[in-house]
């Protein structure tokens, strides 16, 4: 399994993709340095309007893993190179697990150091209380986030030659729009997931926002289910595809 | 008979037992049933008649459609532990271009859970002769080279059974004889070894056994030397382009070497049918000179892979 991880780390830590990935991270420091710079500071409620539910959520943390988690199996599949790992002893859970670790382990650090900062740099700045609170509560949720959707995002890889763009419609239409603004598919949205723990862990994030967040309790189940039954159907499709 | 010399064990290595194999309304593969024994077996046939197709499915790469095939009577469909057991080499020449030729090795030793990966991965390249450039990115790889670091890693974990699918595709003339006789060396120690190719020569050196796969069935089986004197005594059509064919013809249908002579008017040519390709090729210039007939073009028609099968076949 760890000879799969490591293999799977060099392959996905390409310069281009990983130089795209920090520029992408970088964006939510714009609003944080818009916050500093701001005479007319920005209340609470915008910052987790603006940075939180829409900068983070909607956007960098999908983005982020769907760039890296789709290419674990999908670049195999373009290359030719899965037999190279379908024809061994490893059993085919393994195989799974070795590559979402390794997409876990470049999206999550990213994600999780890009939400820590921007939230503490954008509350200091907007000289709002409990800054390192909501920081970590960003972190934190937004962790979540990635695993949940490395889950997603490594079995779509696997299903599809066109995971990418599968990928950013079902980010922009199901999470964007319907997972945001009809209440019952917050139940089936990643990104509510990530909402309802960052509230659980700083219960004074969203309190004043047009969204609501689903209770903490359905967020857990959620994300436990995605993620268990997409990693249950990338091992199902690596038992019973033909590999190219 | 087996290249190894050993006698065919009750028990097949290989079982493929009435198998068929479509896409859509396409059928690749259709009622193949063979047994593969020690020793080299070629699976012959010319490109586009589904011999991959049947490589996939013996390593459990594809599903049958309709069949059964038995691996060390166990279905290799969904089943990585046989995988311990046997070396695939597909044959799409695919590998992780970013890693060294001994990473890759290495990296497929420790897939197959062998104990020092390092030393099999040693060995394995010095046995297809390839240290010295062992140490580079397999990217700056000629294909020659690429295909002999792909078999080091399919050899690497000491395999009771090989099935390679074209891998001498890009070797030169000096890898190809290194090769041969490697994988013969490796059917003297009892392994079971399927090589597939569209070449008939390829195989010809190595294996003694033949499977004939020609439109997805199974269209030989057997010695290879029955097959290729089969194919010495096969009559071949040349075009013979001339500047007075009626002449010509008159003249070679006398000649032992020539069973039939066909004239093509419009082009000014000949079409020749011989059995003995050899005695018209020396007996064609000193025909025409003794007529004065000047020869344009000679052009054999039945050079194609695909015709040196069909006519297999149909025999």
């Amino acid at each position: 399994m760890m000879a799969v991880y490591f293999l799977s780390l060099r392959q996905l830590r390409g310069r281009w993709r990983i130089i795209a990935l920090i520029g992408l991270l970088a964006l939510p420091m714009v609003p944080a340095i818009v916050a500093v710079l701001a005479s007319d500071k920005p209340t609470a409620e915008d910052l987790d309007n603006a940075l939180l539910m829409a900068a983070l959520a909607s956007a960098i943390l999908p983005i982020v893993v769907l760039t890296l988690a789709t290419p674990a199996f999908g670049n195999e599949l373009e290359d030719k190179t899965l037999s190279n790992l379908t024809l061994t002893p490893q059993p085919r859970w393994q195989l799974m697990a070795a590559k979402l670790a390794a997409a876990v382990t470049i999206a999550l650090p990213l994600v999780a150091a890009s939400s820590f900062v921007s939230v503490l740099v954008a509350f200091n700045g907007a000289e709002l209380d409990g800054a390192a609170q909501a920081a970590l509560a960003a972190a934190l949720g937004f962790s979540i986030g990635v695993l949940v959707y490395a889950a997603l995002f490594v079995w779509l890889g696997l299903v599809s030659q066109r995971a990418l763009g599968i990928g950013l419609f079902y980010v922009f239409v199901w999470e964007g729009l319907f997972g945001t603004f009809v209440d019952g598919l917050k139940y089936l949205s990643i990104r509510s997931y990530s909402l309802s723990i960052v509230d659980a862990v700083d219960s004074s994030r969203f309190d004043d926002t047009s969204q609501s967040v689903i209770a903490i309790e359905a967020a857990v189940v959620g994300a436990i289910v995605v993620f268990g039954v997409f990693t249950f159907l990338t091992i199902r499709r690596l038992r019973t595809m033909d590999v190219p | 008979m087996s290249a190894g010399g050993s006698p065919p064990p009750a028990s097949a290595v290989i079982s493929v037992d009435g198998v068929s194999k479509w896409f859509g309304s396409i059928v690749a593969v259709s009622e193949v049933s063979f047994d593969i024994h020690p020793g080299i077996t070629g699976l012959l046939g010319p490109n586009g008649a589904g011999k991959t197709t049947l490589q996939r499915m013996k390593t459990g790469l594809a599903k049958v459609s309709q069949g059964e095939i038995r691996v060390f009577d166990e279905d290799p469909r969904d089943n990585p532990d046989l995988y311990a057991r046997i070396g695939i080499m597909v044959e799409h020449e695919a590998s992780y271009d970013f890693l060294s030729g001994r990473a890759f090795v290495e990296l497929a030793a420790r897939l197959r859970q062998v104990d020092n990966a390092s030393k099999a991965a040693q060995n394995a390249i010095e046995q297809v002769n390839l240290l010295d450039a062992a140490d580079r990115p397999v990217r700056g790889y000629s294909r020659g080279m690429r295909q002999r670091i792909r078999l080091a890693a399919t050899l690497v974990h000491e395999p009771e059974l090989l099935i390679l699918d074209e891998p001498l595709n890009g070797a030169d003339p000096r890898q190809r004889v290194e090769f041969q006789e490697l994988l013969l060396r490796l059917a003297e120690e009892g392994r079971t070894i399927l090589i597939s190719s569209h070449i008939l020569e390829e195989v010809e050196v190595l294996a003694s056994r033949v499977l004939l796969v020609v439109n997805g069935k199974l269209a030989a089986e057997g010695d290879f030397h029955a097959i290729r004197r089969a194919l010495d005594d096969r009559p071949y059509h040349v075009r013979i382009a001339c500047d007075r064919p009626r002449a010509l013809a008159a003249t070679l249908i006398g000649l032992d070497a020539v069973d039939s002579v066909q004239l093509d008017g419009d082009n000014d040519t000949l079409i020749v049918l011989s059995s003995n390709v050899g005695a018209l090729q020396a007996a064609l210039p000193r025909s025409a000179a003794e007529i004065s007939v000047r020869l344009t073009g000679v052009q054999p028609l039945d050079d194609s892979l695909e015709s040196v099968f069909g006519y297999l076949v149909e025999r």
